[in-house]
């Protein structure tokens, strides 16, 4: 319901000047959905969104008198609503499986935000050095290696259409072996817990001695990483990185267990490549946080700590830490 | 966006065209003193066609492998018009102070899309999920349908509970 006052004020003999203020309140209703079929199987999603909002109401008009019967007149007007929005969205599955997200927010459009972005707010809010270690991945010297995230991202960015199940039950394997999307998730949760960064959160999964050292699985490295978030009380994590390595598949493909059907190899996957994505982009939105502001750390004995950045050249950010004075 | 009407001949509306002949042919209306002499109730009504704008409805990306170079589009939902009711009812309050009104309007807007493409549609109307994102592939073709509804009305004390 509006409910406004307008009160016009002559500019000219031909042109008023109506203004107009007043109070608002209203619905706004967003709904979506989709529904597509590949021949065989359906898959539907929907999402709706609704905002109840009250608030201010201003306009502006003018009339210009053409002539004594005739005129024009332009207006706009302009609401300032403090609303309070709901949104829920529902995917479901050929598999019968029903994903839902929502989310709310009481100062206007919002949407949840994912449980991975939410490790990284969190990590942040605690010690900040850890935090920067974590982010810049502190390691021992590397020399003409590209950065293993760069690599995971454009292969599981590779299109995996054509290849055959066994082909593609390898791809899985090969792109979930690698610990060093678990290790930043580790040492955010290390973050969490206000613990130490750690170099190798995983070592102690290693066994045997040198040269015969026997690494940990995918799978292993990825129960080990769900302990630790549970133990932080982040089990929507520690969910996220169950479905993302799936223990049926991943085990079959290390040859300890039944061969899964095609279908649940491509749904493993695309949990998986799902939790990847997710984790470099809040990653990456995360660093490039990093870039616009300097940091300062409060050390023991009143000392200051400062991290500055220096304008990016050639894509490459160099970050100085300081000890003000 | 909707497409210009295809009639260029006469661009202005012959119904818009009578509607001001009438009003310029008509006794003089106490319109352009009212705010100063007329005191008192009055009523308006309006109905207009609206459409939504910049809502940028993407509810799928559509690739085809099967053309170099590979074929990427956004399917956005195409947002039509319209009808938009509103009825006002207000008191003058004369000697050039002014009025007071009260508004209740509505609009209802229903759009949909349908099709069949070939390779791959991927919905994103939900994203990611716990359950992953959903890619829909057929290399001779994926049925589609979209819908979109976009309402908005005021708040009204009895419909609605408490404003926020």
């Amino acid at each position: 319901m509006d409910l406004d006052f307008t009160r016009a004020t002559p500019m000219s003999s031909t042109f008023t000047l109506k203004w107009l203020a007043g109070l608002r309140a209203a619905r706004y209703e967003e709904t979506q959905s989709f529904l597509g079929n590949d021949g065989s199987l359906d898959y539907l999603q929907d999402k709706t969104f609704k905002t109840d909002g009250a608030g201010l109401r201003v306009g502006v008009a003018g009339v210009f008198g053409l002539t004594k019967h005739f005129g024009l007149e332009g207006s706009m007007a302009m609401s300032f609503l403090q609303a309070r929005t709901e949104g829920l969205s529902t995917a479901t599955f050929p598999t019968g499986s029903i994903q839902t997200i929502s989310g709310k927010d009481d100062a206007g459009m919002a949407i949840g935000r994912s449980s991975l972005q939410e490790l990284f707010d969190l990590a942040a809010s605690k010690d900040l050095l850890t935090f920067v270690e974590t982010l810049v991945r502190v390691d021992g010297i590397s020399y003409n290696t590209l950065d293993p995230l760069i690599e995971l991202r454009s292969r599981v960015e590779m299109n995996t259409e054509g290849l055959l199940p066994e082909d593609f039950l390898a791809h899985y394997r090969e792109v979930a072996a690698p610990e060093d999307a678990l290790a930043l998730v580790a040492n955010l949760i290390n973050c969490v817990l206000e613990r130490p960064y750690d170099v190798s959160p995983f070592g102690h999964l290693r066994s045997g001695a040198f040269p015969k050292i026997v690494f940990p699985s995918a799978y292993q490295v990825a129960q080990e990483t769900q302990r630790m978030a549970r133990a932080a009380g982040l089990s929507s994590v520690a969910s996220l990185i169950a479905l993302a390595f799936a223990k049926d598949v991943l085990a079959a493909s290390e040859g300890a267990a039944p061969k899964p059907s095609h279908t649940r190899s491509k749904a493993a996957y695309e949990n998986f490549r799902a939790f990847i994505l997710s984790l470099l982009n809040s990653y990456s939105r995360v660093r490039k946080s990093f870039l616009t502001k300097g940091h300062f750390y409060k050390m023991p004995r009143f000392e200051v700590l400062e991290l500055l950045n220096r304008k990016p050249r050639f894509g490459i950010t160099v970050s100085y830490f300081f000890f003000a004075t | 966006m909707q497409s210009r009407p295809a009639n260029t001949r006469f661009p202005v509306h012959p119904w818009a065209a009578c509607f001001a002949a009438a009003a310029m042919l008509a006794p003089a209306s106490p319109a352009a003193a009212a705010d100063t002499k007329y005191k008192g109730f009055f009523v308006a009504l309006d109905y207009a066609l609206t459409q939504p704008n910049g809502l940028d409805q993407h509810f799928a990306t559509h690739v085809d492998a099967s053309t170099l170079p590979i074929s990427d589009e956004r399917l956005v939902i195409d947002n039509g018009t319209a009808a938009t009711p509103r009825g006002s009812i207000g008191y003058r309050l004369g000697r050039g102070l002014g009025s007071l009104q009260v508004t209740y309007w509505s609009f209802d807007n229903d759009d949909a899309q349908e099709g069949v493409l070939n390779g791959g549609v991927y919905p994103t109307i939900v994203g990611y999920t716990y359950g992953g994102g959903m890619y829909i592939y057929n290399a001779s073709g994926v049925r589609f349908q979209a819908t979109s509804k976009v309402q908005a009305r005021p708040w009204t004390w009895i419909s609605r509970g408490r404003p926020p």
